[in-house]
């Protein structure tokens, strides 16, 4: 059962859940969208955001047949305890394989454009250690947090804003022109840029008066991120020619690179600094989704254990993984297991819940 | 906790250990009294037959007013034939037949009065505080409002809040802890306004303290706080009754303990730390400003210095190219690396800041001389530190003295270290870092149950009314909702009459 104490308002768990979604893909996500949807990629954006919200709603209408239990908690419930159990064992990788994957596009970042010389254990294990010491908190406490630092979001925002010196409308038009075919082709490279969401799957018990109000809240956290990134990624489109963004991996980066004001030069490292904490809180939220579900799946007592043990699993793929093919093979994998996870299962579990007419005793557990 | 509990029976005596009755013999009960107190010299007795019976009082002349005793027990007894205790005595007394009872009161300064053929011992309220004027507090000055300080008398402390809240619901809980000290502690709150669960849980953490001596408010902030391990301070100290009468107006709780000026405010939070009382005296605008410069003070006090160091090891790119030649040129002469001069320059104004609390009075203009003149330019003339280094190490230690409390100043330059660490290994990374791992542990701090960070973590944008900025009195309708004050209205609409106006 979910601890009393450890609720969060629906406007904490929006951001909760932005904080989440925002995360390592924001930076290369206007290149890889334009690999293949070209100048329409911010059409497929926005296309993507439109559907996520679908995944949304399916993955709330399913919490909310079992408004007091974590997935982890309700599956065994449905199959029984075998077939349960190794579901839950399965998202508890799935939430290793995503943490481990926002590491490894942290670190390929960190090393392409600050340190090249610094060990790579050294720069992991910092981000680690320090994910661990928040994830190991209740989820108020990370609530807390991510609601706090989605201030900077409007800092990245401002950034990115900066950069409209330089714009040339001409770019995009015409609109529609890499037809609709690949612009649904585009949202699917899109689509992994807003993962997070699939959090609600655990943490919706947690969500004050959550039947009524987590649909609104993470309606408006997608919202949120959708525009964010429809403007990161349309603002790519304006500032870099069609030619150029297919050279530069990382757009945001370097459109800020470019420009130098009379204060600081290099304001890239600043956005850089500003994207590392959005990395941060995703990864801390995968974490934890591991943790708790590590805890559920083997009853731990500590919370902070299985959240150590969850951290420790991340931590070695990142580490052996080296080179761009292997990283880029490695997010095409997670990318599309993660359809899945975020609404493949989800779907079956709702279809089963609803023909079998499963649904949570409240007293029950 | 049954060790516990033999260690606090068995080791010294309490008030509340098993009563000894008195016995009607008068040379028993003195002896008993006398040889509880191992025949201390302050202890004074002195025969005082009254209705022709043999009595005696008894005293520690330390402790207890000799001309109060001699007016309102010693005259009236030998005056007044005839004439029971009660009729004759005119101060406060109270009777037991309890030794243990009187012992205590007699080392609390009571004077006892023991007869001949009778049990009962009257404990007449003989005590004289001594105390001393009412001053302003010399670390928490205003420049308008009040200047009324604490001093080490708890009733007059008692008083001065009490005459800034005259209502019924203001409520004084006291208590005694210390088995040695037995120091007298009391909780302030508003009742019905403060959260029944706050002053339970205060409570509850008070009477779970068992050790021998209470001295200073500090024992008992360790003893209660809820992290004891953070830099940062959850309590609240003050010596101003203005603070502390706002915040139990604001739903909170105030600790006094008898023999310190200093007042414990429960719970705090972050920025209660970065309120003061001039912020209410001048205009709101005003008021704001302030606010923002003691928040930026905050960030310049932790991260200029790492900012610097990151910059002139890691990220020279960032500086705008026409100051990268000064900066430069600055840094050429200097051998060490600047992690080095940065901890250099702190810990020498550390030891100076230090040196200047320590030094008598007269000969503390030395240190201005040596720490301003010697320190700040020859410094620089060896070679030894940068002349950016310095500037840097003075912006820090100015902006940490803005804090308007000491406990705050004092962690903000102790996390300028870990900061400045962060930022030699691992440049700009290291600071984000660092600044995460602060922010984390803020958002998970709790005092009393209420979140530390609030209301910024969690967001409550009604509530940043009073913290990084200052809105007028007028706006600020509801009490901040970090202490989960019962009543959240606190005004309703006092420029009503500015409306009136308009309809005329």
């Amino acid at each position: 059962m979910i601890n009393k104490n450890d609720t969060i308002t629906p406007l904490q768990s929006s951001l909760l859940i932005v904080q989440s979604q925002v995360g390592v893909g924001i930076l290369s996500l206007p290149y890889s969208v334009h690999a293949i949807a070209k100048q329409d990629a911010w059409l497929s954006t926005f296309l993507a955001g439109f559907i996520v919200n679908g995944f949304i709603w399916l993955i709330i209408l399913l919490a909310k047949r079992f408004p007091s239990q974590s997935l982890f908690q309700y599956t065994p419930q449905l199959f029984g305890k075998w077939v349960g159990n190794s579901l839950s064992l399965m998202y508890i990788i799935y939430f290793i394989l995503v943490g481990s994957l926002i590491l490894t596009l942290y670190l390929n970042v960190i090393y392409k454009w600050v340190f090249d010389e610094t060990p790579i254990w050294a720069t992991l294990l910092l981000m680690v250690l320090i994910s661990i010491y928040l994830a190991k908190e209740p989820l108020r406490v990370i609530a807390r947090f991510h609601g706090f630092v989605t201030v900077l979001i409007l800092g990245l925002i401002g950034m990115v804003a900066y950069s409209y010196i330089t714009i040339d409308i001409r770019y995009i038009l015409p609109v529609g022109q890499s037809g609709i075919l690949n612009i649904f082709k585009g949202s699917k490279e899109a689509a992994i840029s807003f993962l997070g969401y699939e959090l609600l799957l655990v943490v919706f018990p947690c969500i004050l008066n959550g039947r009524k109000s987590a649909l609104k809240a993470a309606t408006y956290a997608n919202l949120f991120v959708t525009l964010l990134y429809g403007f990161v990624v349309f603002t790519s489109l304006i500032v870099f020619s069609p030619i150029e963004i297919e050279l530069v991996p990382e757009p945001i980066l370097y459109m800020l690179k470019a420009f130098s004001s009379r204060v600081v030069d290099r304001i890239d490292l600043l956005l850089l600094s500003i994207w590392m904490v959005c990395v941060t809180t995703s990864y801390v939220t995968y974490i934890y989704l591991g943790g708790k579900g590590i805890q559920t799946l083997f009853s731990l007592k500590k919370q902070s254990t299985a959240v150590i043990i969850a951290a420790f699993l991340t931590y070695w793929i990142p580490l052996f993984l080296q080179g761009e093919v292997k990283i880029a093979a490695f997010s095409k994998y997670v990318s599309n297991i993660s359809y899945i996870f975020t609404i493949g299962i989800p779907v079956l579990l709702l279809l089963i819940s609803l023909v079998f007419h499963r649904k949570s005793k409240e007293q029950s557990l | 906790m049954k060790s516990r509990k033999k260690w606090s029976q068995h080791l010294y005596k309490t008030p509340q250990d098993r009563p000894i009755s008195a016995t009607s013999s008068l040379s028993d009960n003195v002896d008993y009294l006398q040889r509880s107190c191992f025949y201390t010299d302050d202890l004074i007795t002195r025969n005082l037959p009254y209705n022709n019976n043999k009595a005696m009082i008894l005293y520690l002349v330390s402790l207890s007013d000799v001309e109060k005793i001699q007016k309102a027990i010693v005259e009236p007894l030998l005056l007044l034939k005839n004439c029971s205790v009660e009729e004759a005595v005119p101060v406060n007394f109270k009777k037991t037949n309890n030794l243990v009872e009187a012992e205590f009161a007699l080392n609390a300064g009571q004077c006892l009065l023991v007869s001949e053929g009778s049990e009962t011992i009257y404990i007449i309220d003989t005590y004289i505080p001594v105390k001393r004027a009412i001053e302003e507090p010399g670390n928490e000055q205003v420049i308008r409002g009040s200047h009324e300080g604490f001093v080490e008398h708890m009733q007059t402390n008692l008083h001065m809040i009490r005459k800034r809240i005259n209502h019924p619901n203001f409520t004084v809980r006291q208590f005694i802890v210390g088995r040695l000290t037995n120091t007298k502690i009391s909780v302030l709150y508003i009742n019905k306004l403060a959260k029944d669960e706050l002053i339970e849980e205060i409570e509850r953490r008070i009477r779970s303290i068992s050790s021998d001596s209470i001295q200073t408010p500090g024992f008992i902030e360790e003893f209660i706080e809820d992290t004891p391990f953070s830099p940062f301070p959850q309590v609240l100290n003050t010596e101003r009754p203005d603070r502390v009468a706002a915040n139990l107006l604001d739903g909170k709780a105030a600790i006094l303990m008898e023999g310190s000026p200093t007042v414990l405010i429960a719970p705090a939070t972050f920025f209660s730390l970065y309120q003061s009382p001039d912020d209410y005296n001048t205009r709101s605008l005003v008021g704001s400003f302030f606010r923002l410069i003691r928040l930026a003070s905050f960030i310049i006090a932790i991260l200029v210095p790492a900012f610097y160091i990151s910059l002139i090891s890691f990220h020279y790119e960032v500086i705008p190219i026409d100051m990268i030649f000064s900066v430069k040129s600055g840094l050429t002469n200097v051998p060490f690396p600047p992690l080095i001069e940065a901890a250099f320059m702190q810990i020498t104004l550390e030891l100076l800041k230090e040196a200047g609390i320590r030094l008598p009075r007269p000969i503390a203009p030395t240190i201005g001389i040596v720490g301003g003149l010697v320190i700040g330019n020859a410094v620089v003339q060896a070679n030894l530190v940068s002349n950016i280094m310095i500037v840097v190490v003075a912006i820090t230690a100015i902006s940490s003295f803005v804090v308007p409390s000491n406990e705050m100043s004092t962690v903000l330059r102790i996390l300028g270290f870990p900061f400045m660490i962060a930022a030699a290994t691992f440049g700009f990374i290291g600071i984000v870092f660092a600044l995460m791992l602060l922010l984390m542990h803020l958002c998970k701090l709790e005092s009393f149950g209420s979140p530390y960070f609030a209301p910024f973590a969690p967001i409550n944008w009604k509530d940043i009314k009073d913290t990084i900025i200052r809105v007028p009195r007028w706006k600020m309708n509801t009490r901040p909702k970090d202490a989960h004050p019962s009543i959240e209205k606190n005004e309703y609409y006092s420029r009503e009459w500015k409306n009136n106006d308009k309809q005329k």
